[in-house]
Formats: structure tokens, sequence, C-alpha cells
């Protein structure tokens, strides 16, 4: 999910910069979000685990948030788009360290 | 040399050159760019010197005997034998077929929008009319120079200014720095990708078509080493723009189009077309060649007729054979299967069926009632033999590499 999130924020760099168009956008947005669901309601169904409900959370907030960008992406609001880009490092940092945290166990 | 002579082999090394590539090759080294930077690089220096080797080989059999690699496993060990590493061949051609059927799709899904398994039909079409209407040399030659325009991934990696102290020591083995499991899974993909069977019985078939003989034998060196050399520089382009501009950003290659952000990097708006020129024409060469050969191997198992250069009417059974390949690989993309996933399970599937393939070769190459006086020297049996033993271990890795790091 880390290399879903950074892949959304360069593709939303990129579609700001009129570097790739605007359906390439959309169809990488779209996947991620997809996955990004797919692997929250697979920890859905896991043992309560705090570790799994913040990974659940935090894969939730992420495709939310590729869904939005994708919207206004479709909007063709740049402004927008570079503004929930912005937010994706964060997210991408809480996955990180849950990441390096399961691992580290 | 001649002029005439020079220009053969020069048209030869570019052709080499631009149809190296394809869709395994770029899967692998965009992989192992993004998980590893350049730690990756040297199994693409060991698979190119495998295949100069074995291209080499295949190429001087079928000029001294007039013998294609699958004709003479034919003669040499009988139809018993050959139809073990036949019908493996088989399985995974149709598999590679249906990932560069898809690599061709993804290509148009990122020119136009429209989702790949809309464009498997019309793909198999264009490939099925451009074996019938085309002669083998038109494949060969208009295909693979379209191809050159993989070299936008060299060009690329020159542009995005590599720290060269980092990719000279990517050249030396130095194991897994995390991830053994998939970094080892992705060294094995990128030797299936890089020796891959099809290129022995294409290579061969393809010299018998062209009417290769002795006095060809200095051309088909020079193809083998400086074609196969130069393209290897296109998957570590390929490598070395996903070291650089998908792993700083922690992207790993999910699916193909974000292998697309490696030439956006340097080029921007143009590196993001010619990523999808260059995917979709590699692969529809690389298409051509495995539908062919798919028919080069059946027709010389069974005696049937054969060659890309006669009318379609000469060797009816021949074009019923790669037509038939053409439809079958296609449904894999009509049913929707990832392609990436597809393609990286054929790379490993490659591996492990080709101790089946090469170890006849060493004994082909040192029978004098096919090479005569060009039997294989000590250094070419060495590597033959090297290759071999790295074929059985890769052959027993695989698998179990796939489903650890897959």
């Amino acid at each position: 999910m880390v290399s879903w999130a950074a892949t959304a924020e360069m593709v939303a760099q990129r579609w700001t910069a009129g570097d790739v168009p605007t359906a390439y956008a959309h169809n990488t947005l779209t996947k991620g979000a997809q996955e990004a669901r797919r692997a929250a309601a697979k920890l859905g169904q896991a043992p309560a685990a705090p570790v799994a409900r913040e990974a659940q959370a935090r894969y939730a907030e992420l495709a939310v948030r590729l869904a939005r960008i994708d919207a206004v992406i479709a909007d063709d609001d740049g402004r927008a788009a570079a503004g929930l880009a912005a937010g994706l490092p964060a997210i991408r940092l809480k996955l990180d360290r849950l990441q390096s945290g399961c691992q580290a166990r | 040399m001649k002029a005439g002579k020079v220009l053969q082999v020069a048209l030869g090394v570019l052709t080499s050159i631009g149809g190296f590539l394809d869709v395994g090759a770029i899967a692998t080294a965009a992989d192992a760019g993004a998980s590893f930077r350049f730690e990756l690089l040297w199994v693409v220096l060991v698979g190119t010197i495998c295949v100069i080797f074995l291209v080499e080989m295949a190429g001087r059999l079928a000029a001294v005997s007039k013998h294609s690699y699958a004709d003479a496993v034919r003669e040499r060990f009988g139809f018993q034998f050959y139809v073990w590493p036949i019908l493996a061949e088989f399985v995974v051609d149709f598999l590679v077929l249906g990932a560069e059927i898809g690599g061709v799709c993804i290509a148009l899904q990122l020119l136009t929008g429209v989702a790949f398994q809309w464009w498997a039909i019309p793909v198999a079409l264009a490939i099925w009319l451009t074996a019938w209407l085309g002669t083998f040399d038109f494949i060969e030659n208009s295909v693979a120079l379209l191809g050159l325009v993989t070299l936008a991934f060299v060009a690329g990696a020159v542009v995005l200014h590599p720290p060269w102290g980092e990719v000279a020591k990517g050249f030396i083995p130095s194991g897994a720095p995390h991830e053994p499991a998939h970094y080892w899974f992705i060294a094995v993909s990128i030797m299936g990708a890089l020796i891959s069977p099809y290129l022995l019985y294409f290579y061969s078939s393809g010299a018998i078509e062209d009417g290769w003989g002795e006095k060809d034998l200095t051309m088909n060196r020079l193809v083998a080493g400086v074609g196969m050399g130069f393209g290897s520089l296109v998957q570590m382009g390929v490598l070395m723009t996903a070291a650089m501009v998908l792993a700083p950003h922690g992207i790993r290659v999910d699916q193909y189009g974000q292998i697309a952000l490696t030439l956006v990097g340097p080029f921007g708006e143009w590196g993001y077309y010619l990523f999808a020129v260059s995917l979709g024409i590699t692969c529809f060469g690389a298409c051509m060649e495995q539908a062919l050969e798919t028919g080069f191997i059946v027709s010389q198992a069974l005696g049937w007729n054969w060659g890309e250069s006669k009318r379609p009417v000469e060797a009816a059974r021949f074009t019923m054979a790669y037509t038939l390949s053409i439809a079958a690989s296609t449904l894999l993309m009509v049913v929707g299967i990832d392609p990436l996933k597809l393609t990286l399970f054929s790379m490993a599937l490659t591996a492990v069926m080709l101790p089946l393939v090469v170890t006849p070769l060493l004994v082909i190459m040192n029978d004098r009632h096919y090479l005569g006086e060009h039997t294989n020297g000590w250094l070419a049996n060495g590597v033959v033999g090297l290759i071999i033993g790295l074929t059985f271990v890769m052959a027993l890795v695989a698998i179990p590499l796939e489903y650890l790091g897959g």
C-alpha cells in the first residue's frame, strides 16, 4: 500500500504538470483505491489486533483520498488535486511506520 | 568485408538491439530497479553473456548443418526425447505469447485510455495479418528496427545522471540487501526472460529462412555478440530509470502503468508516449516471434512444410499452427488475466524448463556430423556447461521463489 500511495502522489503531481493524460491518472488512481479497499476489507476479517485495526483505518483513509483525487482530476481541477496529493506523504509515512513495526515484530 | 556484407551485419546488429526487449525483459528489469535500485545489474550482465553464447551456437548450427535447433534435437535424440522439451516449450509459448499480447494491449490502453481487454482481439488480428501477409525479412527487419525507439530507456538513464559508482557496484553480486526471496525471484525471472528458449528455436529457424551458410559465421558472431551486447544496454536502461525514478519514491511495480513513470521522470509528457510506443512495438515484435516460433517447432516436430517466407498455401499446417497459437493466447487477455502477473509467472516457468532445452545443445554442438570442423571449443563448452548448471539450479528454485517472493 505504501507503493500505491507513492504512485498516486507522483501521478497527481505529473497530471498537474500536464505530463500524463487524465485517463492514465484515472486508471491508476482507481486501481490504487481498489487495492486499498481490498486490503482494508481483508484486514476487517482478521482478528481484532490493534495494529490490524490501525492498518485497516489507514488503508480506508488512503482509498478515500485516492477516490477524491480521482474525482477532482475528472473535474480538471489542478489546484484541488495538488492540495489533496499534498496530504499523501503523511498517509504514506503512517503506512511505512506500520509496515516497519509489523516487520520488526 | 564487402559493403553489402557490412550493411547486412549492421542491419543484423540493429535488429538485435531493437528486438532485444520484450514484455518479460521490461517487467523484470523495472521490478528489479524499483525494488533493489542497481543491485541486480549483475544478473542482466550474466544473462547477456549466456544468451550471446547460446545464440551464437544456434546460428552456427543452422549455418553449418542447415538444421534448425529443433530439427537437430529431433534427429539426434529421436522423437520420443524431443517431444518433452517441445511440449514444455509449447506451454511456455502459450503463456508468454499471452503476456506479449497483454503488453501491446497495455500500450494501447496507455495511449487511448480504453481498458486493455478490449484491445486483445484487434491486436491478435493485427499479429495474425502481419504473419499472414509478411515475409520473414519484413517482420525481422521492420518491427525490430522500429524497436530502436527503446533506446529511449538508455537516453533516459543518462539524462537522469546516475550515480556511476553505485551503478558499477551493481555489476558485482552482493546478495540481497533486504527481502531475499523477492530479490532471488527477480534474479531468476530476469534470467528466464533473457535466456528464453524460444530464442534458440527462432534464431536458428530464421537463419535457415535467410539461407545462411558457412560464409555467414562471422556475421553470426557479430550479430550475437555486438547486437545482444548492446541490446542488453536497453534492458539495463529500464532497470536504471526505474532505480532512479521509482525507487526513491518507494514505488514498486504492481502493474504496467507504473512503469510508464520511468520515462516520464526524465522526459516529461514525451516520456509517457515514448514508453507506450516502446512497450507496444517491442511486444508486437515479440508476439510475431513467439507465434512464428510455435509454428516452427510444431512443424519441425511433425515434419510439416514450414517457412514464413513461403506463401500460407505452401505451408498450410505451419500457418494453422501459428494461427491457433495466437487465438489460444489471446483468450488469456480476453478473460482479463493481469498481464504483469502472467509475465512474471511465465518468466519463472521458462526458468523451470530451461535445462530440458539447453542440455541437448552441448551434445549437438560437439557432434561433427552436424558441425564438422566448427564444433565447440573448450571455452564454448565450458560456458555451456556453466549455463546448464545454472539452469538446473534455476529450475529447482524458480517455483518456490515464485511462491515466497513473487
